[in-house]
């Protein structure tokens, strides 16, 4: 496995297995921006298949892969194991995968891969004002809202630890963690100690919002600190808006949480396979 | 011609209003589950090859600039 050096080699590589023809078989399009930021910071990396190239993303827990295959090369080829777990996200538009996903499904599983988890998209649009803005009276008495600074990181690091998979969910790394802060898109509720209760990480494009993590403190649970830390965010932003959030189909309480809350399916689906 | 685009994009997403957004990428309203997935339509549709050089936001924030796109590997 060896680090991808710039945008021209990443390029290179893919033009070289389209040139072997059939199509192009990906689980992913990178847009060079991203691909130049990965570059820059040596986190992506590439081994060549016989099938293609296969691209892992070196996240902080483990490493996700993308293939580019050319379709008419498809062989069975068993991977290298590598020093942290690897994740392959396969991405269809309905519950009922279409051929193409079917197919590298199929493929993935036969090939050292086994399904992990199944997430499903959910979606909530806001187009009027339903809750006034940052009202402490969401809260049980002894906590107040606020937003985690640079000086929080390590304690939403054990957060996020301590309440997500962090095999199914890509954890930034302290420099991510450190510019998420400064952006303040993790709105929290401290508890009359000071520490954080409960956290949300969000991520914003233009009218888009998604809701990438939410966790509780142990400590703090059953208290409604989620669903107010979720109406805090719905009162923060400017309508209309759109959230989205992809929720492992097994957590029935997260389900029925953003049920509850308004969200629904859209219909997208990731397939989360690891390899074995 | 941009019907076709356009026809390609609502069978992606029914929800949205094409015509009416700009910023498709920027905004948000596409994602790169939908690029992988467009990419593949629009090759099919229009019989060229997107590669991965073209794989760039401003390729794909509007139908208008999907449909330059599409011109230029045309011709």
């Amino acid at each position: 496995m060896q680090a991808v050096r710039d945008v021209g080699q990443f390029t290179a590589l893919i033009k070289e297995v389209r040139a072997k023809g059939g199509g192009l078989l990906t689980n992913w399009f990178f847009f060079l921006g991203d691909v130049e930021r990965y570059t820059q910071q040596r986190n992506l990396f590439w081994v060549a298949h016989p099938s293609g190239v296969l691209f892992y993303k070196e996240e902080t827990d483990l490493l996700n892969l993308y293939y580019y295959f050319a379709a008419d090369l498809l062989q069975p080829a068993a991977l290298q194991k590598l020093q942290k777990p690897v994740v392959l996200d396969l991405v269809s538009a309905g519950v009922e995968p279409d051929l193409a996903v079917q197919r590298m499904y199929t493929y993935w599983m036969s090939n050292g891969f086994v399904l992990y988890k199944t997430y499903r998209r959910m979606v909530l649009e806001i187009k009027e004002p339903t809750i006034a803005a940052e009202s402490s009276a969401l809260l049980p008495v002894g906590y107040r809202f606020g937003f985690a600074r640079v000086e929080h990181l390590a304690e939403i690091q054990s957060l996020w630890r301590s309440s997500l998979d962090s095999l199914s969910t890509a954890l930034p790394d302290q420099a991510e963690l450190s510019a998420i802060l400064e952006n303040q898109q993790i709105p929290c509720v401290f508890a009359a100690d000071g520490k954080i209760a409960a956290a949300l990480q969000y991520d914003q494009r233009g009218n888009v919002v998604t809701i990438k993590h939410v966790a509780t403190a142990a400590a703090h649970r059953r208290h409604g600190l989620a669903k107010a830390l979720r109406d805090f965010l719905f009162a923060k932003e400017a309508i209309p808006r759109k959230y989205l959030l992809w929720v492992d189909e097994n957590n029935l309480p997260a389900v029925e949480f953003y049920k509850a809350s308004g969200f629904s399916f859209d219909g997208r689906v990731t397939f989360q396979l690891l390899q074995e | 011609m941009l019907d076709k685009i356009l026809e390609v994009l609502a069978t992606l997403r029914p929800e949205v209003d094409f015509t009416e957004n700009h910023h498709l990428i920027d905004d948000g309203i596409l994602d790169s589950f939908d690029i992988v997935t467009l990419v593949g339509e629009l090759n099919d549709a229009f019989d060229i090859e997107i590669g991965v050089e073209d794989l760039l936001p401003e390729n794909f924030n509007s139908p208008a600039a999907m449909l330059r796109l599409i011109e230029r590997l045309q011709s």
